[in-house]
């Protein structure tokens, strides 16, 4: 209580000292959090991937073929099987026939289309990922076998359409093709643009097979894959099969003139929401991590450095109370226990405002600084301009790690000022040569 | 007294090490930052080799047999319906030019291929993103000869079934210049049954205003039947009165099996795929800010 009496007898007789402390670690505290809290939007699990850790991706395929040209494209079906059905650690595959193009032309019978987001996959989909359904139903594992024109809408896809939500069982034209909607789920949230659709449509993977496609051009098509491990399945080491069957391949690829390039897919979502690879490229979040760590490392040691000459400078206005209290017999534990424990409230004062701060700017401000996927450049401008969910902002893990920080900035900051007052002789600070 | 001075100094000092260590770490922040921003803006400081004001880019998609909307054809009919649409999109008063291609920038499609001499012998290849557009392409994106040549000729050399090969600073590196490829006969890796002239040197097409990658461009007459979409040059100031024909007009938008998705502004597509530059930018300059608003603190 005595150390909250001090800080209140402080601000009011060293305003401008105290307050400037305080917004100095509220704006380290604010831009520290920023970056932990925006990096871990991209892993963060929240519906519909609410088991997003347990989540890869199984993407393009880097082919070179013998005349030196070479193909980045989704995968043949055959292709995607040989390579990701029946992994160790992997309980469910699902099969992605979106292709390049994922923009769609929908509309509802004799009226103007929209275009819209597509996410074509097998009935596998539904247990990847959780959508909500607030109308209807999925499509089934039978529909999407035998590719039935069945659609699933979007909550905003439904209005836009139809002008409200219960529309299971309507019509509606998708490229000119006649669906039925089957059911209408809550909107996906646009910075997780692996599950980020307007419209759902069934897809059998085994109908897009080219009939007569016998050359080099068969090993690629439209198939990616989705895959749900296991629950605390080793990543590493589905990695590690995955590599193993491209090197299986590789002899077949030979025979036809192909070189295969393999990227350590599949991806986790981290991996694909930073998106820091190219089309021959591995991806490289060892080196996103390096750079955040240098970033985090700026961002706590220079406050640190300032703040620790703002502690400096309130000490020196309270020489001779040290003084005093060293002459009644404090010790200097005592001394540096209390000016610590001062400064840490005062650390925590900012450190909460810095927190606040940060939760507000992440989800008013995010898509100015920080973007989730899309690293082909595939997303549209409304999806880039999108953020995350005060939900997807807001964790324990974070609150914690931001007092972490607090405690670590006040270690910084006060202990060499308050070590070097509690260092002070009696004599010397009452008759104020210090 | 000189002993006091001396003492006082080296007690300020001692004081003031940790600031020294604060600037010198701020300076070589700042440094780095500049560096790294120098390096992520050079892009911006060199020619992009097109002009993507007032273009639209129409994604064309095809209603095959298995739709009911689908109106019987023969092997031509996908050409025809992209040619008619060209044309009437082309005689709309609102447009200046309009192309079919198979790659448009800011789309980070690379068709990678290499361009070797038809009649010598060159152990360096001149590697090259192919580009396949019709003639139009030049009017569309007003594509820059190095040499001089006008644009009605550069779309001629293209229609004569000619290539444009750019500028090419990978090649150039290898003691090689583009320039003299003027007028040689090449041949593309793509095709390699077909002996190509070069009609002339372009302006390198980059992907975007920020990367410079490996290699040049090669620019090749679109052939029938290869699947493309269409670019659209509005004339200055008549968007608006464009986009709202394209709506409201099914002749612009559709023609038997070929109709085209709303239309997309080239700046847009732009602005969307190139995000990631921007924020990178834009976070370089947040840090460097930073650390030097801590290093004024310092004074």
């Amino acid at each position: 209580m005595n150390y909250f009496k001090q800080i209140y007898f402080e601000m009011k007789h060293q305003k401008m000292m105290t307050w400037v402390s305080i917004s100095g670690t509220a704006l380290a505290i604010f831009l520290i959090m920023v970056v932990v809290i925006a990096d871990s939007v991209y892993s963060v699990e929240a519906a519909p991937e609410s088991k997003r850790s347990r989540i890869l991706y199984g993407q393009r395929m880097h082919v070179v073929f013998s005349e030196g040209n070479w193909s980045h494209m989704a995968l043949a079906y055959d292709v995607a099987k040989k390579l990701y059905e029946g992994l160790d650690g992997v309980e469910t595959v699902s099969y992605d026939g979106t292709g390049w193009d994922s923009e769609t032309n929908v509309n509802v019978p004799g009226k103007n289309a929209f275009p819209m987001k597509k996410l074509v996959a097998d009935a596998n989909i539904w247990k990847v990922y959780d959508y909500t359904f607030i109308d209807g139903r999925p499509f089934s594992a039978a529909e999407a076998e035998s590719e039935t024109r069945t659609a699933v809408l979007t909550r905003s896809a439904a209005r836009k359409l139809f002008g409200e939500e219960k529309v299971s069982g309507r019509a509606i034209e998708v490229d000119t093709y006649p669906y039925t909607v089957v059911g209408v789920i809550e909107d996906p949230m646009a910075v997780m643009p692996n599950s980020y659709a307007d419209i759902l449509l069934p897809f059998n993977p085994a109908l897009s097979v080219r009939e007569g496609d016998s050359g080099p051009e068969r090993w690629l098509g439209i198939v990616t894959a989705r895959l749900l491990t296991a629950n605390n399945a080793d990543v590493e080491n589905i990695k590690a099969q995955v590599k193993k069957r491209y090197a299986r391949l590789e002899p077949e690829a030979k025979k036809m003139d192909l070189s295969l390039t393999y990227h350590q897919q599949p991806y986790t979502a981290r991996e694909m929401g930073l998106g820091d690879f190219g089309s021959n490229t591995d991806p490289d979040t060892k080196n996103h991590d390096i750079s955040n760590a240098v970033i985090l490392a700026l961002l706590i040691l220079l406050p640190a450095i300032n703040l620790s000459s703002m502690t400096r400078s309130r000490l020196r206005h309270r020489v001779s109370e040290i003084g005093v209290r060293r002459a009644f017999g404090a010790s200097r534990k005592s001394i540096i226990r209390q000016i610590t424990s001062e400064n840490l409230i005062i650390t925590l004062i900012g450190g909460v405002i810095g927190l606040a701060l940060s939760f507000i700017f992440l989800a008013m401000f995010s898509h100015v600084f920080f973007q989730y996927g899309g690293g082909f450049g595939d997303l549209p401008l409304d999806m880039l301009d999108s953020g995350p969910s005060l939900g997807m902002i807001f964790s324990w893990k974070s609150f914690f790690f931001a007092l972490v920080m607090c405690f670590v900035l006040n270690l910084l900051s006060a202990t060499v000022p308050a070590w070097k007052a509690a260092k002070v002789q009696p004599a010397e600070a009452i008759s104020g040569s210090r | 007294m000189k002993r006091h001075l001396l003492k006082q100094i080296t007690k300020d000092w001692r004081e003031n090490v940790w600031f020294v260590i604060e600037l010198i770490v701020v300076f070589t922040a700042v440094w780095a930052i500049l560096m790294m921003l120098y390096v992520e803006t050079k892009g911006l400081r060199i020619p992009r080799g097109f002009a993507p004001d007032c273009v639209y880019l129409a994604q064309a998609n095809i209603i095959d047999e298995s739709s009911p909307r689908h109106i019987p054809t023969d092997d031509e009919g996908y050409s025809r319906d992209m040619m008619e649409l060209m044309k009437r999109i082309g005689e709309n008063p609102n447009v200046e030019s309009v192309a079919i291609t198979t790659s448009y920038p800011y789309n980070y499609n690379f068709f990678g291929i290499q361009v070797t001499l038809a009649d010598e012998v060159d152990s360096i290849g001149y590697y090259a993103n192919k580009r396949i557009a019709t003639p139009e392409y030049i009017d569309v994106f007003k594509i820059k000869s190095l040499t001089g040549t006008p644009p009605e000729k550069l779309k001629e050399m293209l229609e004569r079934g000619e290539v444009l090969i750019s500028d090419n600073k990978t090649y150039e590196s290898y003691g090689r210049d583009p320039m003299n490829l003027k007028g040689k006969k090449v041949i593309l890796s793509s095709d390699s049954t077909r002996v190509y002239r070069v009609g002339d040197i372009i302006e390198k097409i980059r992907r975007n205003d920020y990367e410079d990658t490996f290699g040049g461009t090669v620019l090749v007459n679109y052939k029938k039947n290869v699947e493309g979409d269409i670019l659209i040059r509005v004339k200055p100031g008549r968007e608006a009165a464009f986009i709202e024909d394209f709506k409201n007009k099914p002749e612009l938008n559709s023609c038997r099996n070929v109709y085209l998705l709303d239309l997309k502004a080239m700046n847009d597509i732009g602005e969307a795929n190139q995000r990631s530059f921007v924020i990178n930018i834009r976070t370089y300059v947040l840090v460097m800010l930073f650390c030097s608003s801590l290093s004024f603190s310092v004074f």
